[in-house]
């Protein structure tokens, strides 16, 4: 990479480098297969400690790249054929260290929280093997220096998503949520592995390093399609994309994340919010040269990423659960990703992942510590249960309030300087849908403080309305062991964003300089300062403003909350059912393949081809087996003397014959 | 007919007879021991195919440690004497036209295979006057083969576990007075 | 020097000898040792291979073989040890449960 000449490239093996990703990979095996039998009381030692490690092996890392070095080895050759060579290997430069410590820490902080939340669970041990098991595929997707490892951890992320999805598979929605997530999941892989395949037919390789020198060769080059002519970077970037949409859950793959809060709160947490789902936005950013190419690609990623994002702030403010709210904003924020990687400004996109990943998993896990103290009731993620839990449980409600601000973007929190960043950059892009993507985007501002502080008002003021619910028992704060990774993680959701305090507020915006040596950064030069200033004031006030119309409904007035509703019930339901995507989807492809099952394949298929068939074959075998048993005469020797038989027949085959 | 030829003869004699008399004897036990025999005067091949390290392998891997379980199974067993030498002898027309036909027919493709050996390349040309070929043993062990290397070792592992398993399992299913 | 013929024959010659075993015996322990015997085979065609085409892969293979047998050996006596413990045979023909 050109960019990397002020780096020294370590090129040997690197045992920390190997160990970050392979200490969470066999404590997590040690656990599924032992940890039943023998500390099913504690079998959250192994991968705690082994990702505590992990991650004061990723800050050594980050030290190491901070200095000035960037590691890129293959540990073996995985695949060779001809001219394809993969091997499994790992690049640890400022992207990836970046990510590396963001899994790391927030990986950790989890664990420890699952230890209070999931305590006393039959399935205790596999949660955490699981967990660490999906920890390792992470890093192996964030460490990999090929595309075929990236697409190795990516896989394997997805089905330790279905796995901890369907943890309680005992619920038949859990089981289906992982399911549905699967099987979208397999719909955008295809299409990344095509992509894979695109790049390995007309670059011939699959590392990194070497792509993206290759890559001025594709500029003119086209595939005729019919009569269309595709300029194949576009071709390539949408093809990968559909991975992207896939994982990181973009219009119209996006139905399986909501679903997937069926899973208990810390893996929604985890992988559903901070890290598996951002694996879309950091493939992009690491391939942003090849979506660079193409004005189309980028148009479609912010268009894709803008569409979503409004979408799922629309939807958010009209749900009742709790994490299904949290899950929009998830699906909103990515979307907000997006956004930014579309303008051109991928080092603020995935600063704004990387403040994200901190103050959603926040928002999450203090979700998660609500659920928690109201596990009594049978549907504890309601939030008309919820009210006044201000008073039982203050440490929960403190850092829901610090993530609440940090999503809705106050300033000095670090949602505020992120989300500035992308909509500065959007709005002085050099792409002509800048103007347009920063409109959208204050607006989804204003919606996302106003669902953030929805579920914050009606959750911790007013009256307690969950006594009935609850049968008589108290909401309680959570354990120690649940609060304090929650202030832990709400020091990092105040403070992440200070690492890029743009220019413009005197900060040196560290951070996407750190990563502007891979993935570029768009200057903002020749941009005055005073309209940079009323941008910024304008996001602030979009912020304010929902927070202030979330209180003004929720609290000061709560008759105004069914006046939308009431007033325009059409809408209202639209956005209640999601925008009958889900619908749309059950009439347009599951509803024709039942159909199809019932009708061709049982009536037709079943009855006349498939019975006599089977049938017939029975018979037949019925007959030759009594031929056959004969040979079958139970004594080893006997075998042997068949096997000779065989080799002979080759034999003379092979010599008379042949 | 120089030494060198003298030395094979006597070593494919000493690795046939021992061979021979170890299928057809009727007691195990001697069937075991004309194994080491066997074994051993392979062992003297393996060096004067100028592997020294082979050999030492060979005795004691094989006439140390397998025919030493051999015989200690063959002890515990406590079944000397085969009682059935006559089947062996009845039936064993069939098998051992089957084994002349295979014999036949190898010596046939022998001739493909001779014509390839020359073919062979060398990876890595070494001279066994200048240094043993153990060097470039564990130089291949350690570089090329190093996966390999490791599998073998998870094997003899699991070998055990297994080995252990299967007649712990054995106990228990005796102390449930099965 | 030795031809190399002289090699695969004596190879050949141990592995019919191993084969003749494996197939007329009904001895499960003398089955075993003649398996040995046929790896035994296989141990002197891959060094003389290796010797001949100045090439340490053989030796390699060899050393692997080596330590293969020895766990084949391991399962195999452990098997006939259950097999006598639960059952006390170990011929072969009285083994026939998978008869047809």
């Amino acid at each position: 990479m050109g960019a990397f000449q002020e780096f020294e490239i370590v090129r040997s093996f690197s045992l920390p480098v190997f160990l970050v990703p392979f200490l969470p990979f066999i404590a997590s095996i040690i656990t599924l297969i032992f940890g039943k039998r023998y500390f099913p009381e504690r079998p959250y030692i192994l991968p705690v400690s082994a990702l505590f490690l992990s991650f004061i092996l990723s800050l050594y890392l980050l030290f190491e790249v901070l200095s000035g070095k960037i590691y890129q080895f293959d540990l073996f050759t995985w695949i060779s054929a001809g001219n394809l060579k993969v091997g499994l290997g790992f690049l640890v430069d400022p992207l990836s260290v970046m990510m590396l410590c963001m899994v790391t820490s927030l990986s950790f902080l989890i664990h420890v929280y699952s230890i209070g939340y999931m305590k006393g669970d039959p399935g205790y041990y596999r949660f955490f093997a699981y967990i660490s098991l999906f920890t390792f595929f992470m890093l192996m997707l964030v460490l990999s220096n090929n595309l075929v490892q990236l697409y190795l951890g990516w896989e394997g992320v997805g089905l330790c998503s279905y796995l901890l999805i369907g943890f309680w598979y005992e619920k038949k929605r859990a089981s289906d949520a992982a399911k549905k997530a699967f099987i979208i999941n397999r719909v955008g892989d295809f299409g990344f592995a095509l992509g894979i395949f695109a790049v390995f037919y007309y670059l011939g390789t699959l590392y990194y390093d070497e792509i993206i020198p290759k890559l001025s060769v594709l500029k003119d080059v086209y595939l005729g399609i019919g009569s269309y002519e595709v300029h194949v970077p576009f071709l390539i970037a949408f093809l990968l994309f559909c991975g992207a949409m896939g994982k990181s859950a973009q219009f119209p793959l996006h139905t399986w994340l909501p679903d997937a809060m069926e899973g208990p709160t810390p893996v929604s947490a985890l992988i559903h919010a901070a890290t598996m789902v951002t694996a879309g936005v950091f493939m992009v950013a690491r391939l942003h040269a090849l979506f660079e190419m193409s004005e189309y690609a980028m148009a479609m990623v912010a268009f894709v990423g803008a569409f979503t994002s409004f979408m799922a702030a629309t939807i958010a403010i009209t749900q009742f659960d709790i994490k299904r709210v949290i899950a929009y904003s998830t699906l909103s924020q990515l979307g907000y990703m997006f956004m930014a990687c579309g303008v051109g400004a991928f080092a603020v996109g995935m600063f704004h992942l990387f403040t994200h990943a901190y103050f959603k998993a926040l928002l999450f896990l203090s979700a998660g510590s609500i659920i928690h103290a109201l596990h009594h009731a049978v549907d504890p993620n309601d939030i008309r249960i919820m009210g006044g839990l201000r008073k039982y449980m203050p440490i929960t409600f403190v850092t829901f309030l610090i993530a609440g601000l940090a999503i809705s973007g106050v300033p000095g929190f670090a949602g505020f300087f992120s989300k500035d960043e992308i909509l500065a950059h959007a709005f002085f892009s050099k792409y002509p849908w800048g103007k347009f993507i920063w409109l959208i985007g204050i607006i989804i501002a204003v919606m996302t403080a106003f669902y953030t502080f929805r579920v914050f008002f009606k959750a911790f003021f007013g009256e307690f309305r969950g006594r009935e619910a609850l049968h008589g028992h108290e909401p309680h704060e959570s354990p120690k062991v649940m609060t304090i990774p929650l202030i832990i993680i709400s020091i990092g959701a105040i403070f992440s964003g200070w690492l890029g305090i743009p220019e413009v507020l005197g900060g040196g915006a560290h951070f996407q300089k750190f990563l502007e040596k891979v993935v570029g950064h768009p200057e903002l030069v020749g941009v005055d300062h005073t309209v940079e200033y009323f941008l910024m004031a304008i996001s602030v006030l979009a912020g304010i403003l929902g927070i202030g119309f979330a209180y003004l409904i929720y609290v000061k007035k709560p008759a105004l909350e069914t006046l939308g509703p009431s007033k325009f019930p059409r809408i209202y339901r639209f956005l209640y059912r999601k925008w009958y995507f889900d619908e749309l989807y059950h009439y347009l492809f599951v509803v024709p393949t039942f159909w199809l099952s019932r009708t061709v394949v049982n009536l037709i298929l079943d009855t006349f081809i498939i019975d006599h068939t089977v049938n017939g074959s029975a018979r037949t075998t019925e007959t030759s087996a009594n031929l056959l048993r004969k040979v079958h005469t139970g004594l080893i020797n006997h075998y042997i003397w068949f096997i000779l038989f065989g080799i002979i027949i080759y034999l003379i085959y092979y010599i008379y014959i042949r | 007919m120089d030494l060198n030829h003298l030395v094979f003869y006597y070593l494919a004699l000493g690795m046939t007879i021992p061979g021979i008399l170890a299928v057809i004897s009727r007691n195990p036990v001697h069937a075991v021991l004309w194994v080491l025999v066997l074994i051993l005067h392979q062992a003297l091949l393996l060096y004067t195919l100028g592997s020294e390290f082979l050999t030492a392998i060979q005795i004691i891997v094989y006439a140390g440690a397998v025919l030493v379980l051999f015989l200690f199974i063959v002890y515990m067993i406590n079944l000397r004497l085969e009682e059935r030498w006559k089947v062996f002898v009845r039936r064993s027309g069939i098998g051992l036209i089957l084994i002349f036909i295979f014999v036949f027919l190898l010596f046939k493709t022998i001739s493909v295979f001779l014509a390839l050996v020359p073919a062979f390349k060398p990876k890595l040309p070494y001279d066994l006057a200048q240094a043993s070929n153990l060097v470039w043993i564990a130089r291949y062990l350690f570089t090329h083969y190093l996966l390999q290397f490791e599998l073998i070792g998870v094997i003899l592992l699991i070998v055990v576990l297994g080995a252990v398993f299967i007649l712990k399992k054995l106990q228990e299913v005796k102390n449930d007075s099965f | 020097m030795i031809p190399f013929e002289y090699y695969v024959y004596l190879s050949l010659l141990l592995f019919c000898i191993g084969l003749v075993g494996v197939m007329l015996r009904r001895n499960l322990i003398i089955l075993l040792v003649s398996l040995e015997i046929m790896m035994n085979a296989l141990i002197v065609l891959f060094s003389a291979i290796s010797r001949y085409s100045n090439d340490t892969t053989g030796y390699v293979v060899v050393f692997f073989l080596i330590a293969l047998a020895a766990a084949e050996a391991g399962v195999g006596l452990s098997l006939v040890v259950l097999l006598y413990r639960s059952l006390k045979k170990i011929y072969t023909e009285d083994i026939n449960y998978y008869r047809g």
